[in-house]
């Protein structure tokens, strides 16, 4: 049987943009995820070792010149971010594709690699519109306070030894602090919409949100009492011996749990519920304001993961082979096992996303005060006493 | 203890479901690249009509006026004279306006040489209806683009690798044929 070529002038064809879709190629998806995490991991280095070294060597590194450091480390840990959210977005799609027995995006770039990356140029692009019935103020500062708590939380989260913006020793409180402060964004920015789907949505994420710190900061006091510190390198230090989910295993889940909840993630994604309420508190945005909203989401996507890796899964511990701890090469090996295994938790999320259906608002609630924080106290106690009779 | 059961029953529901989704990560996908790969349609996909010529290229059309008189939408016009060398007509004109044919396959079915066909070709989409005026020579470059068409006379026919053209398996024919020759096969061995 042989096919008669039809005639090229007499149907149009869409040009084929970057895949040949007749051939699977699982390595050039693979290339590509590779090539995010490659410059995830160099501004990684560069932040945490390349630019601290860098000001030593021109003798920088006091009065306005540690100012200027320090800036240059947050403008490097946007680009991060940046890049984080360009990968997670990518990844969850292409992810969720595959589960559902479909191609997730593939034209744009080796196998669909810079989708992402024109989807962020389109926000740019458009226009940044403000709905008549919106508050302006309001509406405009929520997504900045979204983002800015969630990126905030960088300053604490430790990627190597001493590989960290801030090592305090209030982390945790800190953390507590700024990871309630997006709630007020997201309620702020529902609120001020003048949309009753913002409006809706805007309330269920205050009482999700609200609701689920608790346990949450829960779970970090049990941390703490279990580590005997507040400060996130102490707690990764801690766990030189045995890793904290085996002792801690209640806390564990509860965290799991209880940061779904934080993430606004499936199955505690009512804030944003698109088959009831649209997009809830972030209908009436556009533009960059949206992108914004975006952007704190996925950041927080990698967050609460690299807080489990650092609470539970001894943060960047792991085998060194011979390298001289402190040392560069032994900070680049520390941090990419911290990247690999926030990567894995970062997988499990999209996992329980592509699983799992949503949940009904009062039983969220319910779930909430009458099973997470009954269950987080009881840890919390069990926590102390195995630490009185352990250690 | 009930609460328990409840607990395990949901935690066990969860790994259930999470286990059938991480397999689902292996399945290929069923999209069709359409644009890019032409789907191969069963040869009982009606799309378009084709006038189909002998092998030797010579007109299998023995202009009965079958298919005209057939015709429901009455979209066909055929203008034919005597062949003066010979018995039969020639043809003058055959004409098929595609745009108001309704694809009910009644031209084929009384056609008695199994000359006018259904075939899978549906990218027939155009700014300009005329295009879908059809004369003889689009029919028959039609018919030649086909690959395997459909009547229901003589069933599917292929094209084989040297060009000729033969009757389908029983496998490719529609109707069940193969499920039908089935048992007698068995029964002969």
């Amino acid at each position: 049987m042989s096919q008669i070529p039809i005639p090229e002038d007499r149907h149009f064809r869409p040009r084929l943009l970057g895949y040949d879709p007749q051939k699977s190629r699982p390595w050039l998806e693979r290339t590509v995820y590779s090539a995010y995490v490659f410059v995830f991991w160099l501004i990684v280095i560069g932040t945490y070792a390349g630019v601290p070294a860098l000001f030593g060597a021109l003798g920088w590194d006091s009065g306005w010149g540690f100012v200027l450091m320090r800036t240059l480390q947050v403008v490097l840990l946007f680009l991060l971010s940046a890049v984080i959210a360009l990968l997670l977005i990518l990844l969850l799609r292409k992810y969720l594709g595959k589960v559902q027995e479909r191609y997730g995006p593939m034209h744009y770039g080796p196998a669909g690699g810079i989708q992402t990356v024109f989807d962020a140029l389109k926000l740019l692009a458009k226009e940044d519109f403000v709905p008549a019935a919106a508050d302006v103020l309001t509406f405009r500062l929520a997504p900045a306070i979204t983002f800015v708590a969630s990126f905030a939380m960088f300053a604490v989260i430790p990627f190597a030894s001493g590989w960290v913006l801030a090592d305090t020793n209030v982390g945790l409180i800190y953390l507590i602090a700024v990871s309630t402060l997006s709630a007020y964004g997201v309620l702020l920015g529902g609120v001020s919409s003048g949309n009753k789907w913002a409006l809706i949505g805007a309330l269920r994420a205050g009482a999700q949100m609200v609701s689920y710190e608790i346990p949450l900061a829960l779970v970090f006091l049990t941390v703490a009492v279990w580590s005997g510190t507040l400060s996130l390198g102490g707690i990764v230090d801690a766990q030189l011996g045995l890793w904290n989910f085996l002792p801690l295993a209640l806390p564990f889940v509860l965290y799991v749990i209880a940061s779904l909840a934080e993430l606004k993630h499936i199955p505690f994604d009512f804030p944003e519920a698109e088959s009831e309420l649209i997009a809830g508190y972030n209908v009436e945005y556009s533009g960059m304001s949206f992108a914004f909203f975006f952007l704190a989401e996925f950041v927080e996507l990698f967050l609460l993961p690299a807080l489990i890796v650092v609470f539970f899964f001894g943060g960047w511990h792991g085998p060194l082979f011979g390298l001289e701890p402190g040392s560069l090469a032994a900070g680049a090996l520390e941090s990419l096992y911290f990247t690999a295994k926030t990567a894995v938790w970062v997988w499990i999320f999209l996992w329980i996303r592509a699983t799992l259906p949503r949940y009904r608002d009062d039983q969220l609630m319910e779930f909430a005060w009458k099973a997470m924080i009954p269950l987080a106290l009881f840890g919390l106690v069990l926590a102390a006493y195995l630490r009185l009779i352990w250690r | 203890m009930s609460l328990l059961q409840e607990v395990w029953q949901a935690v066990k529901a969860i790994g259930t479901g999470m286990a059938t989704v991480h397999k689902r990560v292996y399945e290929e996908a069923p999209t069709e690249f359409y644009p890019y790969v032409k789907p191969d349609l069963p040869p009982v996909s009606v799309q378009s009509l084709a006038l189909v010529e002998n092998e030797d290229g010579s007109e299998r059309c023995i202009v009965c006026l079958q298919c005209e008189r057939a015709c429901p939408a009455q979209v066909i016009t055929i203008e034919r004279h005597r062949n003066p060398e010979g018995k039969g007509f020639l043809i003058d004109r055959f004409d098929i306006d595609l745009v108001n044919c309704m694809y009910c396959a009644a031209c084929v079915e009384a056609c008695p040489v199994s000359s006018i066909v259904t075939i899978q070709d549906f990218e027939m989409s155009t700014y300009d209806l005329q295009t879908l005026k059809a004369d003889v020579d689009f029919l028959h470059e039609q018919a030649r683009r086909a690959r395997q068409w459909y009547s229901p006379k003589f069933g599917v026919e292929v094209r084989t690798e040297d060009g000729r053209i033969e009757k389908a398996p029983p496998e490719m024919q529609p109707g069940g044929l193969a499920e039908i020759l089935k048992p007698a096969e068995e029964v002969d061995s």
